[in-house]
């Protein structure tokens, strides 16, 4: 195997656009994939698939739910889009029952990139200060300054669709395709609460879906059924938009069935040399060789990869001088959905089902603290007409019923909570040594647990979420009182939080390792706190600007 | 398939011509490739539940302009939903409901006229989704077999049996190939979303928006 410039470790959403700015900025790329090929169209088996044509019409097999995916089910999985999630009876890793962590996989070509929910948005200037304004997880080295005009690249190349809404104090603005706007619900629900409230705003979500074509990547057609894999390329994934920029440069190499099992040290130069790797098919090790490392395998799986990288002069794991590897895990608190019907409006209707809809960004404790928990949450939700799987739950047999539900039922609009997680070093990821999996890789243990902050917040939440809906005069749905547990909102992130201090971070502001430098981790596990909001786009702006950096310092000959 | 006159009469409802640039192409050549049509297994009428469930899904969805539940062969599903435990079904639940029939009927269910079918039927979905709220806990203790002396205390129990069935009645008939592009309009690739418009009374609902999810 030849030495390339660089390596990507993983080709999900951050991988992809590593391999991407890489290659075009010149450097020969080897990209590693722990899971079988997907080719873009060929390999989407399932998108035109109509439901009579799945053994279970798309409700999909319970015994398949109740094993091999009953994590797995909690992410955007059904029975058509099941296959691109991971087996949760091979691919197994450990969580205490007090922490019962869903970790939400796809082991694939392009990851996660396939089936992500799409919605972009920008981290908020607060986002980047409260780590030091209240103490809790480590100071950002960064701030929004210095990722707005990396937003505004990615944004642009992946096509966001959006409105500009005045740079609300909790979102800000940034690039965008025309939106696809508000449902007659949504309007509804928007114009409510913008009557009721100065504080906050709803408006249409912001999504990774084209509204007006980008090269071949044609615009949406409305199907609502991305996680499948679009063969008009009208959503944002590796296989659409990064892959075949990489491609074209000549200067990429894909590596499927390949799992990186570790980073081989040189202390003496404190430079990573090589990364091993395990064929996920013979099981046969091998190594292959870079000048840079670019570590893009999920925030978990980058932990895991710099944990087994432990040496005699790295004991406790590469890039782990400080301690912190591995803590500071996050995700997303999700509190649940709050649904309401919507009357008056039986006579609006709408064709073709947006893959999008609403959000109403944080409003609290962003000027001055006002509430008895700390930073906040936001809400994104959605609308639509009542289907015909009312039939099934209401009165009425016969042609009275049949008729009634060839018509479009009532309104429905709503939201789930979405509640920052407070930094906190004891929700962590390790690595049991003693247990391994199929592979021969040791488990990953993953403990992330609720704090007082998150209940308190996501009440408040519920409560605000009431009175909102309430303005409808409809009737509120039931709706749960309990945070779902963690990792359900598939936004992990932390463990190798950046900084300035190597006593005090595991990367720097260039999102490098402090103990080798030219390992770069580019995926969540460089986040310092997470916000309240979909963290992808931040992702990309992120491994965007530590690859241009990388780019810059490689021609310089830093890692020569 | 129903034709939709809104989306007919629409121009910007039709693929426009950029759309048939690139990734488009290839898509539309992916769906065309897929049009051989692969029904669910077909179940045996040897299977002693196949006649009650058919005529059952026949009640609930009836041909009109557009065929029913039968001959949509929505009870396949009914027994796959029955036999792999989906919405909590299982054998019991089918009991409960064929028993309350049988009993009602005084005789032999099937051998009733359809309009006294219905009838029953009907009744005992008044019971099922009326003034009392649905239950959705499961039962655990569901008579396998039922007498009159038996059934009045298992009313409850076939009632809360017939909640559970009737999705999936609802599911076999509404994700079948008739059910879903004959009944209702069957949209794979709706194309450019048309806002908040005024529905009009030749408006079918699209089968789509139901699929997936929970029965």
């Amino acid at each position: 195997m030849p030495t390339y410039d660089a390596i990507v470790a993983g080709s999900g959403i951050t991988g992809g656009w590593a391999a991407k700015e890489l290659t075009e900025r010149g450097l020969s790329v080897l990209m590693i994939e722990r899971g079988p090929s997907i080719e873009h169209r060929r390999d989407y088996t399932t998108e035109f698939t109509p439901p009579w044509e799945l053994p279970f019409h798309g409700f999909g097999d319970p015994k398949v739910l109740a094993t091999s995916k009953r994590v797995q089910q909690y992410g955007r999985m059904d029975e058509w889009t099941q296959g691109m999630f991971v087996d949760d009876e091979v691919d197994i890793y450990e969580t205490p029952p007090e922490s019962a962590f869903r970790w939400i996989r796809g082991y694939h070509l392009g990851g996660r990139s396939l089936m992500w929910g799409r919605h972009s948005y920008r981290m908020a200037p607060v986002h980047f200060k409260e780590n030091t304004r209240d103490k809790h997880g480590l100071p950002w080295p960064i701030g929004y300054e210095d990722l707005a005009t990396w937003y505004d690249y990615v944004e642009r190349y992946i096509g966001v669709n959006g409105t500009v809404a005045g740079n609300l104090p909790g979102l800000p603005d940034g690039q965008y395709q025309p939106s696809m706007g508000f449902s007659a619900a949504e309007q509804r629900l928007a114009d409510a609460i913008a009557a009721h409230y100065n504080d906050r705003r709803l408006i249409p979500g912001r999504t990774a879906n084209l509204t007006q074509p980008i090269g071949d990547r044609s615009a949406c057609n409305n199907r609502d059924q991305c996680a499948r894999g679009c063969s008009f390329g009208a959503y944002f994934s590796t296989q659409s938009s990064t892959l075949p920029a990489a491609r074209a440069t000549g200067r990429l190499t894909v590596l499927t069935d390949t799992i990186v099992d570790s980073l081989e040290y040189d202390a003496t130069s404190k430079r990573v040399t090589g990364v091993r790797l395990i064929d996920a098919k013979s099981g046969a090790g091998s190594i292959a060789r870079a000048k840079l490392v670019f570590l893009c395998t999920g925030s978990i799986n980058s932990v895991g990869v710099l944990l087994r990288s432990a040496s005699e002069q790295t004991p406790g794991g590469l890039g782990n001088s400080s301690g912190l590897l591995g803590r500071y895990i996050m995700d997303h608190a999700f509190a649940g959905i709050m649904l309401t019907t919507v009357p008056g409006i039986d006579d609006q209707m709408y064709l073709g089902r947006k893959p999008n809809g609403i959000v109403l960004p944080r409003f609290v404790n962003i000027k001055e603290q006002e509430t008895d928990f700390l930073r906040g949450y936001s809400y994104q939700g959605a609308s639509g007409r009542d289907t015909w799987k009312r039939g099934g739950h209401g009165r009425g047999i016969g042609l009275t019923l049949k008729q009634s539900l060839e018509k479009p039922g009532g309104w429905i609009v709503g939201f789930g909570i979405s509640v920052e997680c407070l930094p906190r070093p004891e929700n962590r990821a390790t690595v049991t040594f003693s247990r391994k999996d199929k592979y021969g890789l040791p488990l990953m243990h993953i403990d992330v647990r609720w704090s007082d902050n998150e209940h308190k917040a996501a009440a408040h939440a519920r409560q605000e979420g009431r009175a909102m809906l309430g303005l409808l005069g409809g009737t509120l749905l039931p709706y749960s009182e309990e945070i779902e547990p963690p990792g359900t909102s598939i936004h992990e992130m932390g463990g190798a939080c950046m900084g300035n201090d190597p006593r005090r971070s595991v990367t720097n502001r260039h999102n490098q390792l402090h103990d080798a430098p030219n390992v770069f981790v580019t995926d969540g596990a460089c986040m310092n706190s997470c916000g309240d909001r979909n963290p992808s786009l931040s992702y990309m702006a992120l491994t965007v600007r530590a690859a241009a950096y990388a780019a810059e310092r490689f021609k310089a000959g830093a890692f020569a | 398939m129903h034709v939709d006159p809104a989306a007919s009469r629409e121009p910007d409802r039709q693929l426009k011509r950029r759309d048939l640039l690139g990734g488009a192409v290839a898509a539309l050549v992916c769906l065309m490739a897929q049009a051989e049509p692969r029904s669910l297994a077909e179940r045996s009428s040897a299977d002693p539940r196949f006649s009650l469930a058919d005529r059952l899904c026949d009640l609930v969805i009836p041909p009109t302009d557009t065929p029913g539940g039968s001959k949509a062969g929505a009870a396949a599903f009914v027994l796959l939903a029955i036999d792999h435990s989906m919405n909590a079904l299982d054998g019991a639940s089918w009991n409960a409901v064929r028993d309350a029939l049988q009993v009602a009927a005084g005789t032999d269910f099937l051998r009733l006229e359809r309009a006294r079918q219905s009838e029953l039927l009907e009744a005992l979905d008044a019971r099922a989704f009326g003034p009392v709220p649905p239950i959705s806990t499961p039962s655990t203790a569901m008579p396998s077999t039922a007498t009159p002396s038996t059934l009045t205390a298992s009313n409850r129990v076939a009632e809360l049996a017939w909640q559970r069935l009737k999705p999936a009645i609802i599911a076999g008939y509404y994700t079948s190939q008739i059910g879903a592009s004959q009944e209702l309009v069957y949209e794979p690739v709706p194309g450019p979303q048309r806002r908040n418009f005024t529905l009009t009374p030749d408006y079918r609902a699209r089968s789509n928006e139901g699929f997936g999810g929970a029965l």
